[in-house]
This record gives C-alpha cells, sequence and structure tokens, in this order.
C-alpha cells in the first residue's frame, strides 16, 4: 500500500525529492572521520593496516602451487558489493588486498564512498593488480573476480592478466566432509580457531553501505570495514594452515581430499592418504587410489588393491576394474569369467542395468574363451 | 493429393446440397484462388544461399519477400504482414544470413513470443545453415538452455533466438557477459508482433527501450525486422513498440488456393428459451464428415476441456466406423503437455501419419505442422485475427482448403455469425500498447537503472527525471553528481513478471497402479478450478479422476477412470475494498479509486454427462480461494447525483439487469480507450455494495497489482460514458446484441433492455 501511495503522490514527492537533491549536491559525503583513511581522489579513500603476518617467508614445496614461492608474492583479496546476485547493477565498493612483507602481513582497503567515484576506484585497483602476481581469494573464482571484470568492461577499463588461486575449492576437499558447509566462517571457527569478536553478518553489509550513503553517516561502516579487514587476514591464516596441515601429525582433514590434493605434488604421499582413507573404510578414496594407479601403469599395486576392495566388503566397482584388467590386459578370460560370476551371484536382484552389463560382459568373454578353445 | 481434393471437391458438393447443414450457415463465402507474384533472386544474394533455395524447390521470391529484402538491405526499419503459409522465415532469414556471410562480426537477435516458436524457427534456420555449409552458427536461448551452451550462445551464436522473458530476466541484466553479441547487434527480429499487445505489448515497448539503450552502450543501433498477422494497425502498433519510424510491406505475392469460408451457427434446440446446439458436439459432428473421407483436418476449441471432450467424441465416432481400419488417427494438442509429446503429433501432422488434430490457440502461431485440408473453428477466438490465423491452418500453397467457423453461444460469437460483413470485410481489429502505463514504465526503468546509470537529460521513452526521482525516495535509486544510479541489494528484472503473475505450476503425477508417471503440468489458479479433488481431468483422450491436490508440493495426484461425465466447476467473485486513496463526484456519479481483493472460489462443482450434457449431480470442493490484490474504480450512482437519480427510475425488480448489462457496456467500450485487451478488465456489479454503500460497478484490472488501467479509466471517464451511451444509441440492434449490452434474452419482465439502458445513461450524461 505505502508503494501506491508513494507513486499516487508522486508529484508532490518529486518537488520534495529535487529540493532534497538540492540541498545534498552541496555536501561531499566523506569518511574522514574515520581513523586512518586517506582520501586519494574525490570519493576514493584507501587505508593500511599491519599485523603480524600469519605467513612463513616462502613455501618450498607448496601444496596450492606449482613452484616454491616467496610470500611476498602472494596477494590475499576480497570485496565487498552492493548485491550478492550479481549483474550489471551490483557494484564493488570496497576491495582489500593482504601481502606479507619483513614478517608483517599488510592489509590495503580501497573504498568508494560514492558512485561517481568507481573510475578512479578502479584505476587504483588496475594499478595495484599490474604490480602484483599470484592472487587468491575465497570463491573469487565464481564472483569477486568475476564481478572486477565486469566493472572494469562497463567503465571500458582494460582488466590487467590476473593469476587467481581459489581456496574454496581446496577447502572443500579438505573439510566438506567434516563441517555443516565451506564457508569461511565456519572454516574459520572449527578449523583455524579464529574467533572474531565484532562482526556483522555478509548479508547486511550492502544494506550498511545503503544507510551510509542516504545518512552520510561513515561510523555505520565500522564494523564492515572490519569484517572485510578480518576476512583478508583469515585468507592468508587459511593459506599457512593448508600449507602446513603435512606437517602436523594428526590434521584435521578428510584423508581423501588430502590424498587427492597431494597427488599431484608428492605421489607416494598422496597415495598413502588415499590408502589410510580406503583402509578406514573409504570406498570412493579406493577408487581415486584405483584409478591413479592404473593411471601410473602401477598394475600389481591396482590389482591388489581391486581385490582388496573386493574381497573386504564386496565393492563392484573394483571387482569390475579387476575384470577389465583380467579381460583386456592380461588377457586371462577364464578368471574374468569368474569373476563376472561371482559378481552375478552376489548382485542382488533389481539392479537391472549393473546385471545387463555383467550379462553382457559374460557373454562376451564366453564367446571369446570358446574361439580359443575352437583354435 | 489428387485423392484428397477430390474428396474435398466431392464433399463440398454434397455439403452445399445438404438443406439440414445449409439452413445452419450465415454465411458460405468462396474465395477464389490466387496467383503468385514473384521477382527474381536479388542480385547481391550470395550463391550459397541461392543454392540452398534451389534445392529446396525455391527458385524465386514472392513480391512481399523481396520487397522486405530490398528494404532491410538499405538499413531501413521493416514491417512486413504476412498471412499463414506465405514464406514468412524467408522474408527476414534471407537480409539476415545475407549481412552475417557478408559482415563476419555482425550478430542478430530473434525474438519470438514463445519457447515452442523458437524451437520451431531454430530447425528451420539449421536447415538453411547446415544444408549449405552456411558458417553462421544458430543458438536458441531460454530457460532450457544447458549452462554449458550459454557460453558458446552468448560468444559464437552470431543468430541468437530467444523470448522476451529471457531478454528481460536473463540477458540485459547479465549484458556485460554479451559484449561480443550486443556490441555487433545489428538485427532485431520480432516475429508475430501482432501478440504484443495490451499488457504484454506495453512491457515489450519497455523491453525493446531498454535493448536499444544497452546496444548503444556498446555502440551498436540494432535494425528491427517485424513480422505481424493480418491486423487493422500494423505499422502503428511495430512503430509504437520498436519506437521507430518503420516502412510497412504489405503487397504478399504468396499464392493462395480455392478456400471456402463457412459461417456456421449450430441450430436452435429450444426455441423459447434460445438454447442452440452446443459447439462441441456440433463441431465433433462436422469434423467427423471431413476425416471419415480421410481429409486432413484441424480442429480449434476455446479452452483444454473442450480440446479433449471434442477429441474423444471424434475417437468414438470414428472407432465405430473404422473398427477393424485403424488407419485414421486424432490426437489433442494443447498447454499442459510435455514438450515431446508436443513434437511427436507436430512430427505426425507434418508426415501425414496423423490426420486430425483438436487444439487450443497452441497451434496458431506458426508452429509448422505441414498442410491441412480443413480447419473447423468450434466457437471463435478472441480476436478476427486469431480467427483468420486458425482459418489459415487450413490451405497450404495451392490446394482447395475449406475453414468451418462455428459459433458458440457466448454473445460475441453470437453477434459475429449474424454479422458476417464484419469477419470478411476488411481492417479488422487493431492492436493497442500503452508503454507509458506507470507501473510497467516504472518497473522497467528500475531494471534500466540496474543495467546501466542514467545520466541527467537521458531519457527513457521521454523524460525519466522526474520517475528517477520518485524511485530516488522509494530509496532503491541514488542521485549523485549528475547521474542516478542503481542503489539496493535487489535485482529488479526477478521481481517483473512480463505475463501474468503466475508462475508456479502444478504437477499432474499419474498413480494408476502404484505408477508414479508425470503426465502434464497447468498453473495454480487454473489448477484449482481443474484439478479440485473428484474432478474428472481428459488428458489426450484419456480419462482420469483426481485423488489429491497438494497445493503446497505443487502435486495433483490422479488416476485413470471411466465414469459417463466430466466435470466443471461454479466460481464466485468477491471484491473488497483493502484502501480507498481517491474520491469525487464527478461525470454524474461517485467514483472511488482504490486497492481492492478480487477473491475468486471454486466451492462446487457440477458433473455434467456426456452427449446428454445433462446435470446429473454436485460435489464440493474445499480448497482455498485464489487472491490477487488489484486496482478498481467503483462507479457509485450515489443519491443525489445524476447517476443515482438515473437509476432510481429504474423499476426495483430489473435494476439488477439493467446494473448487469450497463456493466458488460462499460467494459465493452472501456479497452477501445485504455488500449488494452478486453481480458485485462473484470467487472461485478452491485445493487448495494457492502463496503460503498451504494450501488454501483466495480471495474478492476485483472492484472495482479494493477497496471494502471483503473486509473486511465478515471482519467478517461468522460470519454467511456459517451462512447457508451454512443454504442446503445447507435446500435443497430433492436434490443440489446453482444456488441453492446449483451444479447436479448426474451424475458418479458424485463422488456426492453436496450431501451432502458439507453435511457438511463440519457439521463445521467446528459445531467452532467
Amino acid at each position: 500500500m505505502s508503494d501506491r501511495d508513494r507513486l499516487l503522490n508522486r508529484l508532490s514527492r518529486i518537488r520534495e525529492a529535487k529540493s532534497r537533491r538540492e540541498r545534498l549536491s552541496g555536501e561531499e559525503l566523506s569518511v574522514k572521520s574515520l581513523p586512518g583513511w586517506t582520501e586519494l581522489a574525490p570519493r576514493l579513500y584507501a587505508r593500511e593496516i599491519t599485523f603480524p603476518s600469519p605467513l612463513e617467508e616462502s613455501y618450498n614445496n607448496p601444496l596450492l602451487l606449482e613452484d616454491p614461492v616467496n610470500s611476498g608474492d602472494l596477494i590475499f583479496y576480497d570485496c565487498e558489493t552492493t548485491g550478492l546476485s550479481g549483474g550489471a547493477g551490483t557494484v564493488i565498493f570496497l576491495i582489500g588486498f593482504g601481502y606479507h612483507h619483513d614478517g608483517q602481513f599488510t592489509v590495503l582497503q580501497y573504498f568508494l564512498a560514492d558512485f561517481p567515484g568507481e573510475i578512479d576506484f578502479l584505476k587504483a585497483v588496475e594499478s595495484f593488480i599490474s604490480s602484483r602476481k599470484i592472487f587468491l581469494s575465497y570463491n573469487g573464482r565464481a564472483f569477486d573476480s568475476h564481478l572486477l571484470r565486469t566493472r572494469f568492461l562497463l567503465k571500458k577499463l582494460r582488466f590487467p592478466p590476473f593469476k587467481e588461486i581459489d581456496l574454496l575449492y581446496p577447502s572443500r576437499r579438505l573439510w566438506k566432509t567434516l563441517l555443516p558447509d565451506c564457508s569461511l566462517g565456519t572454516i574459520e571457527t572449527r578449523v583455524l580457531s579464529v574467533h572474531r569478536e565484532i562482526d556483522i553478518p555478509g548479508m547486511l553489509v550492502p544494506l550498511r553501505y545503503f544507510d551510509y550513503l542516504r545518512t552520510n553517516n561513515s561510523s555505520l561502516l565500522t564494523e564492515v570495514f572490519h569484517h572485510h579487514q578480518q576476512d583478508i587476514l583469515s585468507l592468508a591464516v587459511l593459506f599457512h594452515q593448508i600449507e602446513s596441515l603435512e606437517e602436523q601429525e594428526q590434521p584435521f582433514v578428510d584423508f581423501r581430499g588430502m590424498g587427492n590434493l597431494l597427488l599431484s605434488r608428492d605421489k607416494q604421499k598422496g597415495a598413502a592418504y588415499l590408502h589410510q582413507a580406503a583402509e578406514n573404510g573409504d570406498v570412493k578414496a579406493a577408487h581415486d587410489l584405483g584409478r591413479y594407479l592404473k593411471r601410473q601403469g602401477e598394475w600389481d599395486e591396482a590389482v591388489t588393491l581391486w581385490e582388496t576392495s573386493w574381497n573386504s566388503w564386496k565393492d563392484f566397482p573394483s571387482a569390475l576394474e579387476l575384470a577389465k584388467y583380467l579381460e583386456h590386459h592380461s588377457r586371462d578370460w577364464q578368471e574374468a569369467l569368474a569373476i563376472t560370476e561371482e559378481m552375478l551371484r552376489v548382485l542382488e536382484a533389481g539392479n537391472g542395468r549393473t546385471r545387463e552389463e555383467l550379462l553382457h560382459r559374460r557373454e562376451r568373454l564366453r564367446r571369446k574363451l570358446s574361439i580359443n578353445e575352437g583354435n | 493429393m489428387i485423392h484428397f481434393m477430390s474428396a474435398l471437391d466431392e464433399l463440398i458438393g454434397i455439403l452445399s446440397k445438404d438443406e439440414d447443414f445449409r439452413s445452419n450457415v450465415t454465411r458460405w463465402e468462396k474465395l477464389a484462388p490466387r496467383e503468385g507474384s514473384f521477382r527474381p533472386f536479388p542480385q547481391d544474394l550470395d550463391n550459397g544461399i541461392a543454392d540452398i533455395l534451389r534445392s529446396r524447390g525455391i527458385g524465386k521470391l514472392y513480391t512481399h519477400q523481396e520487397d522486405t529484402y530490398r528494404l532491410s538491405r538499405e538499413g531501413k526499419h521493416t514491417v512486413v504482414v504476412t498471412p499463414t503459409a506465405s514464406g514468412k522465415t524467408l522474408c527476414y532469414n534471407l537480409p539476415v544470413m545475407q549481412t552475417l556471410l557478408e559482415r563476419p562480426e555482425a550478430r542478430a537477435l530473434y525474438l519470438f513470443p514463445t519457447k515452442a516458436l523458437s524451437q520451431d524457427q531454430q530447425s528451420e534456420l539449421n536447415e538453411i545453415v547446415l544444408g549449405g555449409e552456411i558458417p553462421v552458427k544458430v543458438f536458441t536461448y531460454d530457460g532450457d538452455t544447458p549452462s554449458s551452451v550459454r557460453v558458446a550462445a552468448r560468444n559464437n551464436g552470431r543468430i541468437v533466438i530467444t523470448n522476451p522473458d529471457m531478454l528481460h530476466a536473463g540477458i540485459l541484466p547479465n549484458h556485460p557477459k554479451w559484449i561480443s553479441f550486443l556490441s555487433n547487434l545489428q538485427f532485431v527480429v520480432i516475429d508475430e508482433i501482432h501478440t504484443y499487445r495490451g499488457v504484454f505489448g506495453s512491457h515489450m515497448t519497455n523491453l525493446i527501450r531498454r535493448l536499444k539503450r544497452i546496444a548503444k552502450f556498446y555502440g551498436s543501433e540494432p535494425q528491427f525486422i517485424c513480422c505481424s498477422a493480418t491486423i487493422g494497425n500494423p505499422l502503428e502498433l511495430s512503430e509504437r513498440i520498436i519506437e521507430e519510424k518503420a516502412n510497412l510491406v504489405d503487397n504478399n505475392g504468396a499464392p493462395s488456393g480455392e478456400k471456402y469460408v463457412i459461417l456456421y451457427n449450430p441450430p436452435l434446440v429450444d426455441r423459447v428459451q434460445g438454447i442452440r446446439r452446443g459447439v462441441v458436439l456440433e463441431s465433433a459432428r462436422i469434423g467427423t464428415r471431413f476425416l471419415k473421407k480421410g481429409i486432413k483436418t484441424i480442429i480449434f476449441a476455446r479452452s483444454r476441456v473442450r480440446t479433449e471432450l471434442i477429441a474423444a467424441y471424434l475417437k468414438r465416432s470414428l472407432s465405430s466406423f473404422f473398427t477393424d481400419n485403424n488407419r485414421i488417427r486424432i490426437e489433442s494438442y494443447r498447454g499442459g503437455y510435455l514438450p515431446n509429446e508436443r513434437r511427436e503429433i507436430e512430427k505426425g501432422l507434418r508426415e501425414g501419419t496423423i490426420q486430425g488434430v483438436v487444439s487450443t490457440n497452441a497451434l496458431e502461431l506458426g508452429i509448422d505442422i505441414g498442410g491441412l485440408d480443413v480447419a473447423i473453428l468450434a466457437g471463435l477466438p478472441g480476436s478476427i485475427a486469431s480467427s483468420w490465423q486458425q482459418a489459415g491452418r487450413a490451405g497450404r500453397r495451392n490446394t482447395l482448403s475449406i475453414a468451418v467457423m462455428i459459433s458458440s453461444a457466448a454473445p460475441t460469437d453470437q453477434y459475429m455469425i449474424r454479422h458476417p460483413e464484419y469477419f470478411l470485410g476488411k481492417s479488422p481489429e487493431s492492436g493497442w500498447v500503452d508503454p507509458d502505463n506507470l507501473y510497467i514504465l516504472m518497473d522497467h526503468l528500475k531494471c534500466a537503472v540496474f543495467e546501466l546509470p542514467f545520466p541527467d537529460g537521458e531519457e527513457f521513452g521521454g523524460p525519466a527525471g522526474e520517475l528517477l526521482a520518485s524511485l530516488e525516495e522509494e530509496g532503491i535509486v541514488r542521485y549523485s553528481s549528475g547521474t542516478w544510479y542503481w542503489s539496493d541489494r535487489g535485482y529488479p528484472a526477478e521481481g517483473v513478471s512480463l505475463r501474468s503473475a503466475t508462475s508456479e505450476n502444478v504437477v499432474i503425477v499419474d498413480t494408476t497402479g502404484g505408477a508414479y508417471t508425470v503426465i502434464g503440468e497447468m498453473d495454480r489458479p487454473s489448477a484449482k478450478e481443474m484439478l479440485f479433488p473428484n474432478a474428472i481431468y481428459i488428458h489426450r483422450g484419456n480419462q482420469y479422476v483426481v485423488t489429491n491436490l497438494d497445493l503446497e508440493n505443487r502435486k495433483c495426484y490422479v488416476e485413470t477412470s471411466e465414469v459417463n461425465y466430466y466435470t466443471d466447476a461454479i466460481t464466485k467473485t468477491d471484491i473488497k475494498v483493502l484502501y480507498q486513496d481517491d474520491h469525487s463526484e464527478n461525470h454524474g456519479a461517485e467514483l472511488f479509486l482504490g486497492d481492492v481483493l478480487v477473491r475468486t472460489q471454486a466451492a462446487k462443482f457440477k458433473k455434467i454427462k456426456y452427449q446428454t450434457h445433462e446435470n446429473v449431480g454436485y460435489g464440493d470442493i474445499s480448497l482455498p480461494e485464489e487472491e490477487m490484490h488489484t486496482r478498481s474504480v467503483f462507479i457509485g450512482f450515489g443519491e443525489d447525483t445524476p447517476a443515482g437519480k438515473a437509476f432510481s427510475k429504474i423499476p426495483r425488480d430489473i435494476r439488477e439487469e439493467v446494473l448487469g448489462r450497463v456493466g458488460t457496456l462499460l467494459t465493452n467500450v472501456a479497452p477501445f480507450f485504455l488500449l488494452c485487451d478486453r481480458r485485462d478488465l473484470g467487472v461485478s456489479e452491485r445493487l448495494k455494495d457492502q463496503y460503498i454503500e451504494m450501488p454501483g460497478i466495480y471495474i478492476y484490472d485483472r492484472y495482479p497489482g494493477g497496471t494502471g488501467l483503473s486509473e486511465g479509466l478515471l482519467s478517461k471517464m468522460g470519454e467511456v460514458l459517451k462512447g457508451a451511451f454512443d454504442l446503445v444509441e447507435q446500435c443497430s440492434c433492436e434490443s440489446g446484441c453482444p456488441s453492446c449490452i449483451g444479447p436479448d434474452d426474451r424475458d418479458r419482465r424485463t422488456g426492453n433492455l436496450k431501451s432502458t439502458v439507453r435511457n438511463f445513461l440519457s439521463f445521467w450524461t446528459n445531467d452532467v
């Protein structure tokens, strides 16, 4: 009803709006009252805050990167936006970059104090990005960097080359099975033991910004700035946590996820984790390991694994791999037929498609065997 | 072919001599065949395209195709009027393909009103593109497009086929993803532009405003090619939608075969009460005559229920005839069928494995179903343009064809069937839009400012500053340094529907014998009227009974059933005034404007026996009522107003009748002035309203939330009343007909209602 009233009494309020506009146009929005912020251009502010660094000086055999890295080359970044659904009308009003230097960790924040400052805001971002190498985010691939590109495009600016590592994906591998969700907040409390004293739920961030724009009361943003800074600091803590998991005696991780993550860096260690997971009864880990061994051509180990999986918990995919191996690789059709028939016996009624496939396989093996005998 | 033609010739001969049949025919019109008029392929036409056309048996173009090609190639916006079967798609595909071949970066956007039409068009284009290996990639981009294909469509699609809803909520709000497409957008094709009338059309104009605005941002200025069915004002309607000067091409060069148009009014079965034989039975009876001769026939019915009923009757009457010969296949076709079922039927019709189809207007628009010989209209569709489109489904190319238009008992049908000149003369009704309807405009302005900020002075179909200021007041737009910015975390397109407000469909599940098979779906308000527990539901000729309607989980469970009746819900409408925001005495009456709650409820249903249509029982429906919050005007006949005084002169016992007729008259007139469709307005008469304590008439907007029609009505009240008086005064009928106050129902008690209504209006308006 109030929407309707507003429209019906449009004319009178248009007059009000005009006068209000005139009133506002003289006033500059400002965050000068907030400590630490410097005005770089009209409506563009920046501040730097330094913390003790959670990072080591360098990581020589990192899990998340291909080559050894000096921590000084890593930039942890995050954005706060006016909406969560994306689209051309969603604006980034706060971006922060965290970096390591001399045992310190500095968070540099750029704040867009009002929409007309966006071009200066993006230019500042561009010059920072251009001079740096590796960017780390949490869900940045799907959201933050995507939105950054959109904003650059809308202002007809060139987006510089950007190498991004999104910590969300490894985090999912490591903790998805152990946590209710993989939001940064949950990871903080359950994995990193980070506890925030002042905070604001992410959902409320856009509302605070709009309230600030309407009232020009920048103290409304204190919690937002703090929240954002904390997010970036947590990213660095999270990175260090993942990189030091291997050194821990009993790391809090999903062994299968850890194993898969390790495979590309250290095959033996990765396989060991998968083995451990498989022994703990994680069938999927056994499948991952089997697939890995197969790809490596380490048939003996693979066969042992499949046999164990089949014998100890009647795992069908493993038996199927075994049958395939026997038929196509070692060409032991007799043995392949034997295991196929055993699978058919074990198979419960009603599993139509698997049964079809097995019958088909049995038929083919019998045919091969009979041709062979004919020769 | 020869066999069918002669069978048809023979049947026309029989019908023309059949006195029983002829006596019900109000017009027997033979339209002479027309020679095609042709032009050679344009000189600049690519050889590859020309070769493909020749390989498909096309060696020259119709005049209207060539005109459209030439005008489009000259860079002019073009509107082409295309009757059914006149080679419409080549009108736009040729200039678009030619330009796309010449300019490898150029892109084209095709807009169709429905998803089904997009799919049809995609296969048509594939034939041209793949047939000759022409390097133009065509993609359909709609709600069904998998996300993996979407990226390819955006980046590589030279022609992207979509619908307005997708453009509105999917493409424009995410325009940066479409940069390469939009930067090179050269053509926008709007097919079936006559469907964009009223509310939908008003949305469409605003959508095109947004599209042009974004295109301009990326440096392109697309050229429009619009296709319209034969309506009174194709150029005017198109120019209002694209808001550009355009050129009209209406020199249809396509040949047409000889065609009989037969207007048929079912015979009276009860002269005293004026009851006629039902349109369902009558059309099934006539349809059977054609189908028995093996003549390919389409029957258009006006509702889903009727579609199923007619199909069932046809199947029954044919199965007794061809007991041992099943070669005649009848299918029904309507909304609610699954897409693959529809495709299967369309294919059967094209390939000739299906001889008869009973359809709602779902098949009226250009879906390719090949040539049919006979079209039967079981009841006249809402507009003359639709009638002609349906009739045009019979008789592609050069063959003889017949269209039988059977009137129902509905007042407008009866009026039209008795006034064939309205039908056969030129200039049927015209399409109108009101793009500056405040509500629709504001909704799209929100979307537009989300898409790109508005600098001072930028227009949106006119000056936008004041409107943006009111959005600023709402707190969703911010003005800063001479520019208006979107300043809300919402995604405005999400909350704006271009069509009806309801998108929640109920899924229909067949649970017969423990099965769980999804057989169709239906929108929620319709489900309440058709899928209530114990309702008989007919789907593709099979009969089901509803065992449970679970509205919360949007599921309806049915089982097969074999009863000998069908069901029909009785709905009643109640209006509650929620908020009154204007009250004035003007134009001789007390006029109120406000928010109302319109509640419709199906509380009972009738069981109606097949064939005899007798009522064999009632049942209760206990479903929550359907509520709609909208805007309404109440025209109150206050005691001291001229209207009130005039009303008091009417004998008490016929006041209700008169009020009903005045309501009908006003809603017949108002659409002309409000630029809307008759169906956009609801009417409800009150002898004494319980909220506004006086007699009067509610006229409300049937679009949830209102679209400004009520405000429009209030501002046009003088014209509407004058128009109503003129209409009743000048109507040639004696005592009432559907074109004025509704038909004379020969009730002695009420006397001549037409003169009563006329006098009432005269007293009322002359006093003002």
